[in-house]
């Protein structure tokens, strides 16, 4: 077979794929299912073969084999400990390796933590909140203007946010803390909405993508060569 | 009124594709329409690149073209990351591609670079390498370990060769050897760049993110606070991409779709609403009437 004819038949392989998952759009149907479940086996016996030739094969196999680390092969047992969750007599074997991964993420936690958050905390104790007349730039003078009632918006949604999350003490409905609480509310909702903008902007992305291709797969056929 | 309110839903998937499909079908129809306005986050996602390119110790280090897709996002993370490589390309930086959220990523990215690789004269093992995949699981040791050591951490590439004897590689440590990362995500895998390797060195490394648009809402604070220094935000940040280094491709082809798609939702929301407040008004005036 040439490479130009597998190239035709993986591109009709696509088109038939992608209007065999469209067509539950119609309604639900057996050619839908059949393509789901062959869609999630094949992107299985993928994430399989990718992780034995990218990782098992060249980081412990091929070392243990060809290259004489022979102390590898004790990763075989370790790993195996894992699946003994699955037996109710040794259950108690697989909490051993459960427990060293997850004091090991907890302590990654800490690094994380510092790492995210922290350059956040001081970009925010550090924003600039008053004009100084000598970085005004005097070709576009109001962007220092603009910047300082952006950084005083982003102080009070801050600020408004975390009381809202502050459950300490009672919000009581005509105290002012309810008030700063509700302010909070309404910015997290403007914040919802744009992220359900943009998560429509996602979907159609795809299908754009999807519909993309259909109107161009005669195109990629042709263009396939003998 | 009745109409609307029980309009058959696939009509309106069949009105959808239509919207869609006529832009892609003759886009000379479109062409009228104005093109793209260039965002803050674009513009500093190119002007990042630029700045990068123009340090001459860039040379000698390596971008980070991590590719954490698959095949679901196609549209908006693949045509992120082939302007992207286009434009590593272009200023002639050596990459690596990376994938450790889904096997499928490493290959896509290498689909990317082999579309692009003879227009710029780019080879395999001088002036780019395909580190392969690895686990998530085991992404942030691994990573913690390419701080120092990276060809160690990394291990073989995608051709089973050890990633100290590629080319490219050559005089590649550790974090202070990277110039730059580039982040292509379906998913939360951004945090593990931020948090365990961007400020591992002697200085931060440029990181850009290509989100698909559903997530770039949460990582606008990145931006924010300097972590990120530039994104392309779904679709639409890709065609505006490609306006900047003026090759356009997939997503300036698709900009008119999607334009007019959201269009469309917009209508349909007002028009839902407008049955839906007819409906109430005609059942207040039947139930008054009783």
């Amino acid at each position: 077979m040439t490479d130009g004819m597998l190239k035709t038949i993986v591109v009709l392989l696509g088109v038939l794929t992608t209007l065999g998952i469209y067509s539950v759009l119609y309604k639900e149907n057996k050619i839908f299912r059949f393509f789901e479940h062959l869609y999630l086996g094949l992107a299985g016996g993928y994430a399989i073969a990718a992780n034995w030739n990218d990782v098992l094969k060249t980081n412990w196999w091929e070392p243990m084999v060809n290259d004489g680390k022979w102390w590898l092969v004790l990763l075989l047992p370790a790993g195996s400990l894992f699946y003994f969750i699955y037996s109710k007599k040794n259950g108690w074997m697989a909490r051993l390796i459960f427990g060293l991964f997850i004091g090991l993420a907890a302590g990654q936690q800490f690094q994380g933590c510092a790492g995210d958050y922290w350059p956040k905390i001081q970009t925010a104790a550090t924003k600039t909140l008053w004009v100084d007349p000598a970085k005004i730039n005097q070709e576009y003078p109001v962007a220092a203007y603009a910047t300082v009632l952006n950084n005083w918006l982003f102080m009070a949604i801050l600020t408004a946010v975390m009381v809202y999350f502050f459950f300490s003490f009672e919000q009581k409905s005509t105290g002012a803390i309810n008030k700063v609480s509700k302010f909070g509310r309404y910015a997290m909702m403007i914040a919802f909405g744009a992220m359900f903008g943009n998560t429509i902007m996602a979907r159609m992305a795809l299908l754009i993508g999807r519909i993309y291709f259909l109107i161009h797969a005669p195109e990629a056929m042709s263009s396939s060569g003998p | 009124m009745n109409i609307l309110n029980n309009l058959d839903r696939r009509m309106l998937y069949l009105l959808l594709a239509i919207v869609i499909a006529i832009p892609l079908l003759a886009p000379a129809v479109t062409k009228p329409l104005p093109k793209p306005a260039i965002t803050g986050f674009t513009q500093s996602y190119y002007d990042t690149i630029e700045k990068v390119a123009a340090d001459p110790g860039a040379k000698n280090k390596i971008v980070i073209v991590s590719c954490n897709f698959a095949a679901g996002t196609l549209a908006e993370n693949l045509s992120q990351c082939e302007a992207t490589v286009r434009h590593l390309m272009m200023r002639k930086l050596k990459f690596a591609v990376f994938g450790f959220s889904d096997p499928q990523g490493r290959e896509l990215g290498q689909q990317v670079v082999d579309k692009l690789a003879k227009e710029y004269d780019y080879q395999y093992g001088r002036d780019y390498v395909n580190w392969g995949y690895r686990p998530a699981g085991a992404a942030v040791a691994l990573l913690k370990t390419a701080v120092n050591d990276l060809p160690g951490a990394m291990g073989k590439d995608i051709k089973g060769m050890a990633i100290s004897q590629v080319a490219c590689m050559q005089g590649i440590k550790g974090v202070n050897d990277v110039s730059l990362i580039c982040e292509f995500a379906a998913s939360a895998t951004l945090p593990v760049w931020i948090q365990f390797y961007q400020r591992a060195g002697k200085s931060p490394i440029p990181t850009l993110y290509g989100p698909t648009s559903v997530m770039a809402t949460e990582a606008v604070n990145y931006v924010e606070s300097g972590q990120l220094q530039g994104m392309l935000i779904g679709l639409k940040g890709a065609s505006e991409y490609e306006l900047l280094l003026q090759k356009e491709g997939f997503a300036s082809s698709a900009s008119a779709s999607l334009s007019l798609s959201h269009l469309l939702i917009v209508v349909l929301i007002v028009l839902g609403n407008i049955g839906m407040f007819v409906e109430r008004k005609q059942r207040a005036a039947a139930e008054g009437g009783r």
